[in-house]
């Protein structure tokens, strides 16, 4: 969480990098801290029972999937988590692999 | 709007996004360069450009991603988009310390290469740029200087080698030998004695060694302009030249690019499989140093003297602690700048800008001239006072011509030369 509030911080900040700042390099960030915040709001914030979102896992790894329970907090959590894997192709998320190409064709 | 531009017609426009289109299909470090970036802003902290004035157009991103829009299909390439690449993509001097810096390893002179080819594709390449590429395709080297004017030159510098060693060191043109030497001819005509001292250095050696007179210009403008046809052309002639006199090796002189081009870039010469090799006369020379062949006076050269590593030799072709391990034998006082070697900030006159003195017909408020002074050498300049030294040795014509000017301009008191003028001055015969 500090470390996304950081890069926010620089982004916002450093006039070098806020130049080339485009929505995607905003929503990268904004999307980690959704989850991480949701995930933290699980942890520290009023208890939720997460019990019954084991037993849907276990279910479905069985390939035998039961109903979705009713978890509210998870879900938020689970929903953000998923926008996140959707939207990874498309965003510079995917430059991580990428980083080795790239060191390779410099190298060569 | 400048009348070069005007002059621009919707069948030269669509030239230029036709060539932009094509970018899609481009060797792979160019298209990684446009896809990846993730915007981290390490580069603006590397270029010594960005570092020097807080103007939004020279952030190496920013001005990559304006080529990027434009592949994207989200800006328009119109006259005044082309203009506008034309004034930003000769102020990136193409020295890649970004790339040293950049997480994802990108290469931004690889965007300003291109952009500066699809500009000179329609006649947008600045007016000396293109002069000197004519002159070289007349005449075989950039000062378009004719057979009977290279050999003046160098009888007559074979005439001061004597009065100086009292030796009869040679100059051979076109003689058959297993090294052929070529150089920067602007390094030739305008400061012969680095030629002289080479010279002086394969008469130590006794290496025997020609020059040619059709190949007498390693320098290679269209590694700037980013015309491959024109750097192909020109790197012809050195591999004609070396195939006509039996060379084994290709020894280019003290011009980083001219190495870059002959060693890496070439269709010819860096063609793998040739029946020479190409190196350099700095990797030529130590083996001969450290083997004893060599006795030198550093007690000669006794100035304070610090080293510029140009971009071309030291980043993009490694040699590094070659040049230093001549330098360091000729004089007694080497100071080394801070940072060095691969992440040496660029003198500001690198990518062919060195050269160009007004504004080139684009919209700017100052001339490149100034702008080389005042913001592209800037960190230069304050690196070389920071040695204290009286001599910057600079193996590159583009970073001795931009230091002297650099110091002429600011005042700065310390003199420019080249490792093998010191040399000829150390060496004892």
């Amino acid at each position: 969480m500090a470390a996304c509030l950081y890069l926010l911080a620089r982004r916002a900040l450093v006039s070098r990098v806020r130049e080339i700042t485009g929505p995607g390099d905003v929503l990268a960030l904004l999307l980690l801290l959704a989850v991480i915040l949701s995930g933290n709001a699980m942890r520290f914030g009023p208890h939720v029972d997460l019990g019954p979102v084991r037993d849907y896992f276990a279910a479905l790894l069985r390939l035998h999937p039961v109903p979705w329970p009713d978890v509210p907090g998870f879900a938020v959590h689970f929903l953000l988590v998923q926008v996140l894997l959707v939207w990874a192709p498309w965003s510079k998320f995917l430059h991580a692999p990428g980083v080795f190409w790239a060191k390779a064709t410099l190298c060569r | 709007m400048h009348p070069r531009l005007a002059a621009i017609g919707p069948e030269t426009l669509a030239r230029a996004q036709q060539a932009v289109a094509k970018l899609r299909s481009a060797p792979r470090p160019l298209q990684l360069a446009l896809d990846i970036c993730a915007h981290c802003g390490q580069c603006a902290t590397a270029c010594q450009v960005s570092l020097s004035s807080p103007e939004r157009r020279l952030n190496p991103a920013r001005r990559a991603n304006r080529l990027r829009e434009v592949v994207a299909g989200r800006r328009r390439l119109d006259r005044q988009e082309l203009g506008d690449w034309a004034r930003d993509f000769y102020e990136c001097t193409g020295c890649r310390r970004c790339a040293v810096f950049c997480p994802l390893g990108l290469d931004n002179s690889v965007i300003t290469r291109k952009v500066r080819a699809i500009l000179g594709d329609i006649g947008l390449s600045p007016c000396r740029i293109t002069a000197t590429q004519e002159a070289s395709d007349r005449l075989g080297n950039n000062e378009g200087a004719s057979e009977a004017a290279i050999r003046d030159m160098v009888r007559f510098l074979e005439e001061e080698l004597r009065e100086e060693h009292g030796a009869a060191i040679r100059i051979p043109l076109d003689e058959p030998a297993p090294v052929l030497f070529a150089t920067a001819s602007s390094e030739i005509m305008g400061r012969p004695e680095n030629l002289m001292g080479c010279a002086t250095f394969f008469h130590a050696a006794g290496i025997p060694w020609t020059m040619s007179t059709r190949a007498f210009d390693a320098a290679n403008f269209g590694l700037f302009s980013g015309d491959d046809a024109h750097m192909h052309r020109k790197n012809k002639l050195l591999h004609e030249a070396c195939l006509e006199l039996g060379a084994k090796r290709l020894v280019i002189g003290e011009c980083g690019h001219a190495y870059r081009v002959a060693k890496y870039m070439g269709a010819f010469t860096a063609k793998p499989g040739q029946p020479y090799a190409v190196t350099d006369i700095f990797t030529e020379a130590v083996p001969v140093l450290r083997r004893g062949g060599l006795r030198l006076d550093p007690g000669r050269n006794t100035r304070p003297v610090t080293y510029h590593d140009p971009c071309n030799f030291a980043r993009s072709g490694g040699i590094m602690d070659e040049p230093r391990e001549i330098l360091r034998a000729c004089v007694t006082d080497f100071r080394e700048m801070t940072p060095n070697r691969e992440r040496n900030y660029c003198c500001g006159g690198g990518g062919g800008l060195a050269v160009l003195e007004t504004a080139e017909g684009v919209e700017r408020t100052d001339t490149f001239y100034e702008f080389r002074m005042n913001v592209s050498g800037r960190r230069k300049y304050e690196q070389i006072k920071a040695t204290g030294a009286d001599i910057v040795v600079a193996p590159c014509f583009n970073c001795l011509r931009q230091i002297e000017q650099l110091m002429d301009y600011h005042n700065g008191g310390a003199g420019v030369g080249t490792v093998f003028e010191l040399f000829d001055r150390a060496v004892e015969l």
